[in-house]
């Protein structure tokens, strides 16, 4: 079962696939249920009525123009790992219990990663919306800075310090709450104006 | 179909093991959308957070809106009780309160279920003055009492929300989501049961009063003593029916440094007061009239004029608002510091007495609220009649003055059983004799037993007089006399207590006293103008017969000159000066006081201004002689010297001429000897080898100091004696 992609690749034969086509225009296939995983997908099978398995079976590939072919493969390997996994609750995942053997491998999948492809891997995930593997991402990408300090994050990030050391002191005194508390007037005030734009311009 | 997808497109072997210390590449992370962002931040936890806050101005807007979500309002902080588990979620949570909220702020706590859930260790930190819970409820089952149970049960086991939490809010989350039509109807119906929840503060959701009616009541009456922190920026605290405690930051440890501190209490029930005790006060001491460190209490808002300003040891007991809110400030400077201020403060009703004022039997014909303050028995000590007319005042009353006898004979029911002798609000300052009250609403006097002309103020005797007298009566006192306060305040809480004329109170003691008072300090200046003048005149003549001073000191820093000018005058001198003078070489036998030193100093001076021509010479040379060539002292002793010649050259030739040659050698070797004695010299001739041995080095050792003594003078005397004796004798 370590073997994940071959796991994956061994059952695919019995499953209803879906065809989907990288930037690079290359042809990839995945399961149904690992392609429920992506929100895109699962829109885009909704809007097109592939809701059974002959109109998926027929379906013309689906291009997704954000994803590279490296991305796509990796995607699809997480995908038909988590196939059976249940649904990802994005906003409690700390609730979202796995085996400790896909946990394992999950891990692993993330140590292959180069940064690279991980920045890459984390907006497709993004733009295919498959929160499991968006939230690892974010985890993976969190973890390089987890108590670090300012400069220690600047370095792993590649990061230049844009603020004015007045700027940089004035953050450093500030509270952050109300920092927070002006920050959320200003977006309330934003939204206000938004609201009240088409409103005018109509 | 091609079977693309599984080929594999990376080398295992090159792929960065490390990859969590490895970079995401030039900056790049700043190109992902901000809610990956946000995302990444929400993995990380609070100080890690903040941290990123600093790399870049992007991910503070991040960090910003990360936040920004999680709190809907100002005072409305939403957690989920799934988070609150993590260990380190509760952890960052202390954090975030202890630095930066410390208290004041409703805290929303959304549970999923009742199991492990600790509110515990979350509420000893966050202590917020409101606390909303809300509760999960079966969708199906909307009634579920089971729940209502659990809710009950769990609440319970909260101790700290107990002690913290004056407002509870308990809200079942399903329910109100789902509030139908239908259930307004109920919802109206439960509120009337929230009318009496409402007076005891609990603002409650509908749904659940049914089910905590009798848990909010064991909440509310027993919750005990917590101390809120002193924030260092305006905080916002409802204030509810019970005392919540206040205390400067590190009490009872001393507070810091510079730190402003102020609270911004308002009642919750627009028609209530706000009732502060303070329970134990300590600051820097009074600076004249300021106060470098302080608290203060104002009404309504920063703006409005202080009620009461305190520092030092000094501090009121209690002061109440004149209106639904307060503003509680502390300041403390640079330097010095005290153990601070601990106080609490509590709502009460209005109309109605304050906590610890007498409550009256039937509200509904009450007017008046009374109070005694008695403090016999604390380390302050009573208050004279002006400090318990203060301390009414703080809490907008006045001394108790009756209106009626009936209320005469109530008052004096509250404290018949005691044996006090309060001060109450009458006073004849304004005019001898003549009581009145405080309020000056009794024009005419008030019979005071015992008036004298000190006494102005008065005090209430419930126990006097014998048997088959009037039993109450006042009796005048000595204003600065120390007695408990007799209070009152209106019921309706309107009354806004009367300013005295303090002046008055105290001219009032201070004239019948002034009649020695005013005298002493008038004697005292007196004695002190004429001391003044007396050194004055001192200085004065000290300055204009200065010359007569100069003398002495001279003589005595160089004694052997002096000395040594008495023998020399005792030839010189014969023809210029009086036999006054002469006498002295005489009693310098026994004692030489310091004028006898100086004139023949002067004598010198005068010598030489009378005949400069001649006689300065020979003595200068001589003295110079001897010095520069010591070894030849013994030429010059045996064989006649230049100076001989040339005091024989010399055309002036009065007395010494006839002197003979050994004189003029003892005397000039006595001349020459203190000379010597300044480079010291081992070698001592005639008159001195008689002298012992230990008192020449005696000697020396008081000459080598500079030192006039007397072992000296013997010296010369036998020098002195030799040779004047001789030199008279031979004179004759």
């Amino acid at each position: 079962m370590a073997d994940g992609p071959s796991g994956a690749k061994k059952c695919r034969d019995d499953d209803v696939l879906f065809r989907v086509k990288s930037k690079e225009d290359r042809e990839y296939t995945l399961s149904k249920k690992a392609a429920q995983l992506s929100g895109t997908i699962h829109h885009y099978s909704e809007n097109y009525g592939l809701d059974n398995d002959e109109a998926i079976m027929k379906m013309e590939p689906m291009s997704l123009l954000e994803v590279s072919s490296e991305s796509l493969h990796h995607i699809i390997r997480w995908c038909e790992q988590h196939r059976n996994c249940p649904i990802w609750e994005e906003e409690k995942w700390w609730q979202n219990e796995r085996d400790a053997e896909l946990t394992k491998w999950e891990d692993e999948f993330m140590a292959e990663m180069t940064s690279e492809t991980l920045y890459n891997l984390f907006l497709a995930a993004n733009f295919l919306d498959i929160k499991c593997l968006l939230d690892k991402c974010a985890q993976s990408v969190a973890d390089m800075i987890k108590g670090k300090s300012v400069d220690e994050i600047r370095e792993i990030w590649m990061l230049e310090n844009d603020f004015t050391p007045e700027e940089e002191e004035k953050i450093k005194n500030e509270n952050p709450w109300e920092a927070i508390l002006r920050y959320q007037e200003q977006l309330e005030k934003e939204k206000e104006e938004q609201a009240s734009q088409p409103a005018a311009s109509s | 179909m091609v079977d693309t997808n599984l080929e594999p497109r990376t080398n295992p072997e090159t792929v960065d093991e490390h990859l969590h210390s490895s970079t995401l590449g030039k900056g790049q992370i700043l190109d992902l959308p901000n809610e990956l962002l946000t995302k990444i931040l929400g993995f990380l936890p609070e100080n890690t957070r903040q941290n990123c806050r600093l790399i870049s101005s992007r991910f503070d807007g991040v960090y910003r809106s990360s936040k920004a979500l999680r709190f809907k309002r100002i005072s409305q902080v939403e957690f989920y009780e799934e988070k609150l588990v993590e260990p380190e979620v509760i952890a960052e949570l202390i954090t975030l309160f202890k630095e930066r909220l410390l208290s004041c702020f409703q805290l929303q706590i959304t549970l999923s279920s009742f199991q492990d859930w600790n509110l515990d260790d979350l509420l000893a930190v966050v202590r917020p003055s409101k606390l909303y819970i809300n509760y999960p409820l079966n969708e199906e089952k909307e009634d579920d009492p089971e729940i209502e149970q659990k809710c009950i049960l769990h609440l319970e086991n909260q101790r700290n929300l107990k002690r913290v939490c004056p407002f509870l809010v308990v809200v079942i989350h399903s329910l109100l989501r789902r509030t139908s039509q239908a259930r307004v109807n109920d919802l109206q119906k439960d509120t009337t049961l929230n009318a009496n929840l409402m007076s005891s503060r609990a603002v409650l959701a509908p749904r659940l009063s049914r089910i905590s009616l009798y848990l909010l009541e064991t909440l509310f009456l027993f919750a005990p003593i917590y101390a809120q922190n002193c924030p260092n920026y305006p905080a916002y605290l409802t204030v509810g029916p019970i005392e919540q405690f206040f205390h400067t930051p590190g009490y009872p440890e001393e507070y810091p440094d510079n730190y402003d501190c102020s609270l911004s209490l308002n009642a919750a029930d627009s028609n209530a007061r706000i009732h502060v005790t303070v329970y134990d006060s300590e600051f820097e001491d009074r600076l004249f009239s300021e106060c470098p460190d302080y608290m203060s209490i104002k009404d309504d808002s920063q703006s409005s004029e202080e009620l009461v300003k305190w520092c030092g040891k000094e501090n009121p007991i209690n002061v109440a608002g004149g209106d639904d809110s307060m503003y509680i400030t502390f300041h403390s400077d640079v330097s010095i510091k005290r153990r601070g201020v601990n106080l609490s403060f509590i709502e009460f009703k209005v109309p109605g007495c304050p906590p610890g004022w007498s409550q009256p039997k039937n509200p509904d014909s009450a007017i008046q609220c009374y109070k005694i303050i008695d403090l016999t028995n604390t380390q302050k000590g009573n208050p004279t009649w002006l400090e318990a007319q203060r301390l009414c005042s703080y809490e907008k009353g006045d001394l108790f003055t009756a209106d009626s006898d009936q209320e005469l004979a109530t008052v004096v029911g509250l404290l018949s059983h005691r044996n006090q002798v309060p001060w109450v609000g009458y006073h004849d300052a304004n005019a001898e004799g003549n009581f009145q009250s405080i309020d000056g609403k009794q024009k005419k006097s008030v019979e005071v037993r015992e008036n004298e002309a000190e006494r102005d103020c008065a005090v209430l005797d419930a126990n006097g007089g014998k048997d088959g007298e009037e039993k109450i009566h006042l009796v005048a006192r000595d204003c600065r006399e120390r007695h408990p306060a007799l209070c009152k305040r209106l019921y309706s809480g309107d009354q806004v207590s009367h300013s005295i004329e303090r002046e008055k109170i105290r001219k009032g003691y201070a004239s019948n006293s002034s009649d020695w008072t005013i005298w002493a300090i008038f004697i005292l200046a007196l004695i002190l103008l004429l001391l003044l003048i007396y050194f004055f005149y001192k200085q004065l003549r000290k300055r204009c017969c200065g010359q007569n001073h100069v003398g002495p000191i001279e003589a005595t820093t160089k004694p052997i000159n002096s000395s040594n000018s008495v023998e020399v005058k005792g030839v010189t001198r014969p023809d210029d000066q009086s036999a006054s003078r002469m006498t002295t070489p005489h009693p310098g036998t026994s004692h030489v006081p310091s004028p006898t030193i100086k004139q023949p100093d002067s004598n010198l001076i005068i010598v030489k201004e009378k005949t400069p021509s001649t006689l300065p010479l020979p003595p200068l040379i001589d003295r110079e002689l001897p010095q520069e060539r010591e070894p030849e002292k013994a030429r010059l002793a045996s064989s006649p010297s230049p100076r001989e010649e040339k005091e024989e050259k010399a055309p002036d030739k009065e007395t010494h001429v006839k002197i003979n040659d050994d004189l003029e050698k003892k005397a000039e070797e006595a001349r020459l000897q203190p000379r010597k004695d300044l480079p010291p010299l081992p070698t001592r001739e005639t008159t001195y080898l008689s002298l012992k041995e230990p008192e020449r080095s005696f000697l020396k050792t008081h000459r080598d100091g500079g030192l006039f003594d007397r072992p000296k003078m013997k010296v010369l005397d036998n020098v002195s004696a030799i040779s004047l004796d001789e030199f008279w004798n031979n004179s004759k």
